[in-house]
Parts: structure tokens; C-alpha cells; sequence
């Protein structure tokens, strides 16, 4: 693992994989550079079985996949990661926290339950999050969940937290 | 009726996937190996479709924000 997981990782159990960081890594190459930064990344986490994931993560690549083919095979093969244990209560949390954020930042864009939900689920397991999406990175920063994100356009990571 | 295969191990490894699983004998110890060796398979079969899939991000509020 490079010193960039390294000096976030540090103290986690393991990581969040964020759907945004699936679909960014499994998506057509057609229109991207040949080395994507977030490649080597998620291997290194794969290979030290350091990732984890959610039922919901998985129903998102579901929903985003081309053919009910392909949706099968992302779900078998799901099953080889870490999942967090869930319930649909837990809900319950990201829409107090949903709420929380929408009386502190009375202006700024709300995120969403899925990223809400998702952010609770990190800080209750103890896990760091990895994602490329804006509104989840504002709900880690808020509930003080560490983290890596990907910038999409600026093709950049950062640390979270 | 369920299908069985019977595999001859050495001793010494037997010993070893004990210790390494921390499992209660050397039959769970094996069954605990065999169970991570095919979730890693299924770990690098997600890693080989690295940008060869067409997938959609679909979680709604994030539509022309990201």
C-alpha cells in the first residue's frame, strides 16, 4: 500500500468503497487516460482484503448496470468483499443526520439519504470512505468520518477529514 | 445426496491452517481456506472488469453535481 492509504488508513478496520468509485473503476475505458489513479488503489485494498461494502452499494450497481447479465455477474462477485452488518433502521440515522446538515449548512446543497446512510454505516464500523462523489464527502467531513476522494474532472485524490 | 472429496493433506500443513484460521480443527481450519481462496477469486474476477464495463451512476441527487 502506498504512504497516501497509509496515512489515512491509520487506525481504521478498513475501507467504504463508494459506488462512485465502482462505476469510475468498471466503466468503458473508451474515453479515459490508460492509467487511471484510483486503479492501483483498489487493487492494493482488494489484494489486502481491506474493503467493504453494503447491500446498497450493491443494489446501485444493480440499478446502473447495462444488462440483467452483467448485473448478475457484479453480484456474485460482490460476494467476495467484506460486508458491513445492516438493517433498514439504520435509515432512521442518515435522516437525523440528513437533517443535522440541513440546519447547519442552511444554504448549502443537502445530500442525500444514500450518502447519509452510507457515512453512518462508516463511522459505526469503524472504516475509512472512498468516493468520487461531492454530497458524500460533505457528510464525512460533517460527522468527522475519515477518507479518500477522487475529483472526476480534476483527476485528483485527496484526504477527507 | 451431497458429493464429497476426500484430499490428503500433510500433517504440517494441516497444523499451519489451524493455527492460521484459529479454527477448532482441521477440517473447519480447511473449509475456512477454501471459503477466503474463493472470495479472493471473486475480489480479482471484479478487478479484471477494470474499465471494460458499461455502468451508469445512478444515485439521483447527485445528478449534474459531481
Amino acid at each position: 500500500m502506498n504512504t497516501f492509504d497509509l496515512k489515512i488508513a491509520a487506525g481504521a478496520k478498513g475501507c467504504l468503497v463508494d459506488t462512485s468509485i465502482w462505476v469510475e473503476v468498471l466503466r468503458s475505458s473508451r474515453h479515459r487516460l490508460p492509467e487511471h489513479p484510483i486503479i492501483p488503489i483498489v487493487r492494493e485494498l482488494t489484494e489486502a482484503n481491506l474493503i467493504y461494502t453494503s447491500r446498497l452499494i450493491i443494489a446501485e450497481l444493480i440499478a446502473g448496470a447495462k444488462n440483467r447479465r452483467d448485473a448478475q455477474g457484479l453480484e456474485q462477485d460482490f460476494e467476495g468483499y467484506r460486508f458491513c452488518s445492516e438493517d433498514i433502521g439504520q435509515f432512521r440515522d442518515a435522516g437525523y443526520t440528513r437533517q443535522s446538515y440541513m440546519r447547519t449548512f442552511r444554504r448549502a446543497p443537502v445530500p442525500g439519504l444514500i450518502d447519509c446512510y452510507l457515512v453512518n454505516l462508516a463511522k459505526r464500523e469503524n472504516l475509512i470512505v472512498f468516493t468520487a462523489d461531492k454530497p458524500l464527502r460533505s457528510t464525512a467531513e460533517f460527522l468527522g468520518v475519515k477518507g479518500i476522494f477522487f475529483s472526476i474532472p480534476s483527476r485528483e485524490l485527496s484526504h477527507i477529514g | 445426496m451431497g458429493k464429497f472429496t476426500t484430499v490428503k493433506i500433510l500433517k504440517g500443513e494441516a497444523e499451519e491452517a489451524v493455527s492460521l484460521t484459529r479454527a477448532g480443527n482441521k477440517t473447519e481450519a480447511f473449509r475456512l481456506l477454501l471459503d477466503e481462496k474463493r472470495r479472493l477469486e471473486k475480489r480479482r474476477r471484479v478487478l479484471a472488469k477494470a474499465g471494460r464495463m458499461e455502468i451508469e451512476y445512478v444515485r439521483p441527487q447527485d445528478r449534474g453535481r459531481r
